[in-house]
């Protein structure tokens, strides 16, 4: 049986991404199924690997490539799933305890610096992501961004003309707070598993 | 799925009972599975097979394992014990339907 070679491996690749598959865990599978199909046809047709790619991405390179661009609502349902399990993490409801305590005995009464936490926190630890991972582009990353910001407008769109003085508010903030932390953690444990399942494979 | 939509809304099932009689699959590996049990009559797309497969392992009928093959990493699926009852009453689901048209269109005749 013909094998593609680690350079063909990253041929695939490079072309999977310069074609748009930009993130990572996506482009993973899908170029084992490529490379998986081409040694297949390399070895029937007995033909070199260049000639072979360019005949398979000629008949499949649309669907393949739409396959690896669509959105998915079921990678979200997994997501949010996880989210909504985290929000009762021990390290969440922790950190989210230390908060209200903070709160509770500091002098602080005026809630916007919380709500300016709130704002900026999608973009602290989307930030942080993409230092971090700046290698790597990961789906679910920018879904969990995406949670985090749309969580972010629907309070400043709902809260902030009456952010002052109205208690609801407050307890809205630290409720938005709360599912933030947990999309930060939940973030964090996606990669952590991620990386995790590469490096044992 | 390119050769016929009657078979779109049983991919899940075809799924299910693949992985049922394997240990795990990959992707690929499934497409030419069907390929050769319909012996070409059923051809699986990308862009049908990984959002159903997706979707599977989002309901936590499917789990996934990565190892690394021939230098590069391949994502396998396996039935977690929610998809292996599943595959049971899909298949069961999949059996009812199929007397049910076929008793539509071969209707026996009546004796009266």
């Amino acid at each position: 049986m013909k094998k593609v070679t680690q350079e063909q491996i990253q041929f695939i690749d490079n072309y999977l991404k310069n074609s748009g598959v930009e993130y990572i865990d996506v482009r993973l599978e899908m170029l084992d199924h490529v490379a998986s199909a081409v040694e297949i046809k390399m070895e029937e047709d007995q033909q070199n690997f260049y000639d072979t790619f360019k005949a398979y991405m000629w008949v499949h390179k649309k669907e393949l490539i739409a396959s690896g661009m669509q959105y998915r609502w079921s990678i979200d349902k997994k997501l949010l799933k996880l989210v909504f399990k985290n929000l009762f993490n021990l390290y969440v409801l922790g950190s989210f305890a230390m908060l209200i305590a903070f709160i509770y005995y500091s002098s602080i009464k005026d809630i916007s610096w919380l709500y300016a936490i709130v704002m900026a926190s999608p973009l602290v630890y989307l930030i942080i992501a993409a230092i971090q991972y700046r290698k790597f582009k990961y789906s679910f990353l920018q879904r969990f961004g995406l949670y985090g910001s749309i969580t972010s407008s629907l309070s400043y769109q709902f809260i902030i003309h009456s952010i002052e003085g109205n208690p609801v508010n407050f307890y809205v903030v630290l409720i938005v707070l709360w599912l933030h932390l947990s999309v930060v953690f939940s973030a964090n444990q996606s990669i952590k598993n991620y990386q995790k399942q590469v490096l044992i494979g | 799925m390119s050769n016929s939509k009657l078979y779109k809304g049983s991919l899940s099932t075809i799924i299910l009972q693949l992985l049922s009689k394997e240990d795990k699959m990959y992707g690929y590996e499934m497409t030419q599975r069907v390929k050769e049990l319909t012996k070409g009559e059923l051809n699986i797309t990308e862009g049908a097979l990984y959002p159903a497969l997706h979707k599977l392992e989002a309901d936590n009928l499917l789990e996934v394992e990565m190892k690394k093959v021939d230098n590069r990493l391949r994502k396998y699926y396996k039935l977690t014990q929610k998809g292996a009852t599943e595959s049971v009453s899909k298949l069961e689901e999949l059996e009812r339907f199929m007397q049910t048209m076929n008793g539509l269109i071969n209707p026996k005749p009546s004796l009266g």
